[in-house]
């Protein structure tokens, strides 16, 4: 009986599972694990947030992966956008990425002062961004993609990241 | 669809907001002079020439500066459209706001016509400027959301508090200010301050409070209700007053139980906040909530006794809800400019947002900030207080301006070097 249940409740997930709403579940993901990270930082210090560091860094590798490997370059052919949203935002995934291993090195380094200045530059960097892709591209990508909706999100689903 | 809004070379150019949040604390300085040379009776009384001079340099010269500086900022972000001509329309309402409150100040002293013309002229050239800008805007905004439409709702009313302001200024030029302009003065100010300043802080807030401090996100009832609700209230209480003034308590406790709704919120959604952080920042969210609070209770109050209070309700609303979110907002947005277009044009060196500005001088501006207040609130009772409070509201605004400047002082020095690599298709000046 309770595996029914399981089953209906995948079911209905999968049904009312658009691109948007995953994509924007995985920014709120991220920002959890994200200040997750900078609790672990300020209680117990620099040191111990290794291991959640390293899992933030991966969620967001794998968000970007996500992005450039199978939506962006999806939605691209289709459209047929190629220098439009997708590569602003590519852009803005360099940004990140290059803050994501300042973090890194502050976090080895254990420099408090210098990781928290680059949390908070860090989060409004990524807030304004994921606003950009939640409120405007995951919408044109939405109207443009729905007939490939599973497709997609199987493939990112199942997608390892590189 | 578009897709502006996206594009980072989009962003104003750097110098089209800073001037107006540069401009905001010098203004700040100016009002706290002015109330160290009046005596407490004249400020207490609403419609002194000296209260009105007092209350424009703030709220022009502080709140409009940095609010509509904000809104060029964050309309690519929160409505993925952008402001069209953004450096012509910046230029022009900077300084017409700018020389416009000061010959309104100059003016209301001296009793001078030809300064207050001139004020009529420049401060309706500054608004009507950016708010025509700020239409021209939102008319390519596809997706309406809780954020847009409460900004769309408060440049509307700014509208109305313009030219209702207009309309008072000239009554002044002219000297001729019967009970009626004592009416409209009257809805000019609570538009200004519910209507304009109130529901674009509300708006932003949806956004903001979730954003940077991954507090949890606001319930869909408060997005789509309580702008309507707050609307709602702002239009009953307007014409009670014009026709039946008896009933106007009515709209008033629709506008305060929502905007006490809002600041209890406020403080939830804080204390909820997943982040550890506590800055300046937070700080001055909770006192601009708890202040909020407590001005909308002697509001309503303030029907039903003898003692006309009003004074303090706007130190309260005016000094302790809105100066304080501005000056929150300012501590975040300048470093993030700074940041943001020093590592767009390809610098990777920059300074954090925490040493961009001293926590610790932030700190000491947020106290002198508080006990201003307080001196402010004292003053009722105690005449001392006041040029007290006046010189601690000037050296906090002096701080804050020197905080805001070291971190623009930073951003000249950087560039002045040569950039570790150049983004193509970035180019932002």
């Amino acid at each position: 009986m309770d595996l029914f249940f399981y089953y209906i409740k995948i079911q209905k997930k999968r049904e009312t599972m658009d691109i948007k709403a995953y994509m924007t579940q995985d920014h709120l993901d991220c920002d959890e694990t994200f200040a997750q990270m900078e609790n672990v930082a300020s209680k117990e210090g620099l040191p111990a947030t290794k291991e959640i560091f390293d899992k933030f860094a991966d969620e967001m590798e794998h968000h970007f992966q996500m992005e450039e490997r199978v939506l962006f370059p999806m939605f691209e052919q289709k459209t047929g956008m190629t220098q439009g949203p997708t590569e602003m935002m590519r852009q803005e995934h360099t940004q990140m990425r290059a803050l994501i291993k300042q973090l890194s090195s502050a976090q080895s380094e254990a420099n408090l002062d210098k990781f928290f200045g680059l949390t908070e530059t860090f989060m409004i960097l990524v807030q304004q961004h994921n606003m950009k892709e939640e409120q405007m591209l995951y919408t044109m990508i939405q109207q443009h993609m729905q007939a490939d909706n599973d497709t997609i999100l199987e493939m990112m689903q199942s997608m390892i990241t590189q | 669809m578009t897709m502006k809004g996206l594009s980072l070379d989009q962003a104003p150019p750097i110098s089209a907001p800073l001037r107006f949040f540069l401009t905001a604390p010098l203004f700040g300085i100016m009002a706290s002079v002015l109330l160290f040379f009046v005596e407490p009776s004249v400020i207490m009384s609403r419609f002194s020439p000296e209260t009105i001079a007092f209350v424009h340099l703030i709220t022009i010269g502080v709140f409009s500066l940095v609010m509509l500086g904000a809104v060029q900022q964050m309309l690519p972000v929160l409505a993925g459209v952008t402001l069209p001509w953004a450096l012509n329309v910046a230029r022009i309402a900077h300084a017409s706001l700018s020389i416009g409150v000061i010959a309104l100040v100059y003016g209301l002293f001296n009793s001078n016509a030809l300064s207050l013309s001139v004020a009529m002229v420049l401060l309706g050239i500054g608004f009507m400027t950016l708010l025509v800008a700020i239409v021209v805007a939102f008319k390519k905004v596809d997706n309406f959301t809780a954020t847009v439409r409460s900004m769309v709702a408060s440049v509307s009313i700014a509208f109305i508090i313009l030219m209702l302001g207009e309309h008072l200024l000239a009554a002044h030029a002219t000297q001729n200010i019967s009970a009626w302009q004592l009416i409209l003065a009257d809805i000019h100010a609570t538009l200004a301050i519910f209507g304009f300043v109130g529901l674009l802080i509300i708006g932003v807030t949806f956004q903001v409070l979730p954003m940077f401090y991954v507090a949890p996100r606001f319930k869909r009832f408060c997005k789509k209700y309580v702008l309507w609700l707050i609307l709602t209230g702002l239009l009953v209480w307007s014409l009670f007053s014009i026709i039946f003034p008896q009933g106007s308590w009515l709209g008033k406790f629709i506008i305060a139980l929502f905007f006490f709704a809002f600041a209890t919120t406020v403080l939830k959604k804080l204390k909820e906040r997943r982040r550890p952080i506590s800055d300046v920042t937070i700080w001055y969210w909770q006192t601009g909530a708890f202040s909020l609070m407590i001005g909308l209770l002697l509001w309503l109050a303030n029907d039903f006794i003898e003692e006309d209070i009003v004074g303090i309700v706007a130190i309260f609303i005016g000094g302790g809800f809105m100066l304080s979110i501005v000056t929150g907002m300012l501590y975040k947005i300048v470093p993030f400019l700074t940041w943001f277009h020093l590592n767009a044009l390809g610098y990777m060196q920059i300074p954090t947002m925490r040493e961009l500005i001293s926590a610790r001088v932030a700190k000491v501006q947020y106290f002198l900030y508080v006990s201003a207040l307080v001196l402010g609130i004292a003053s009722y009772w105690v005449d001392a207080a006041l040029s007290v409070g006046a010189v601690l509201l000037a050296i906090s605004f002096i701080l804050l301006e020197y905080n805001l400047i070291n971190v623009v002082l930073t951003y000249i020095k950087i560039k002045k070097g040569e950039p570790d690599f150049v983004m193509p298709s970035m180019e932002i000046t």
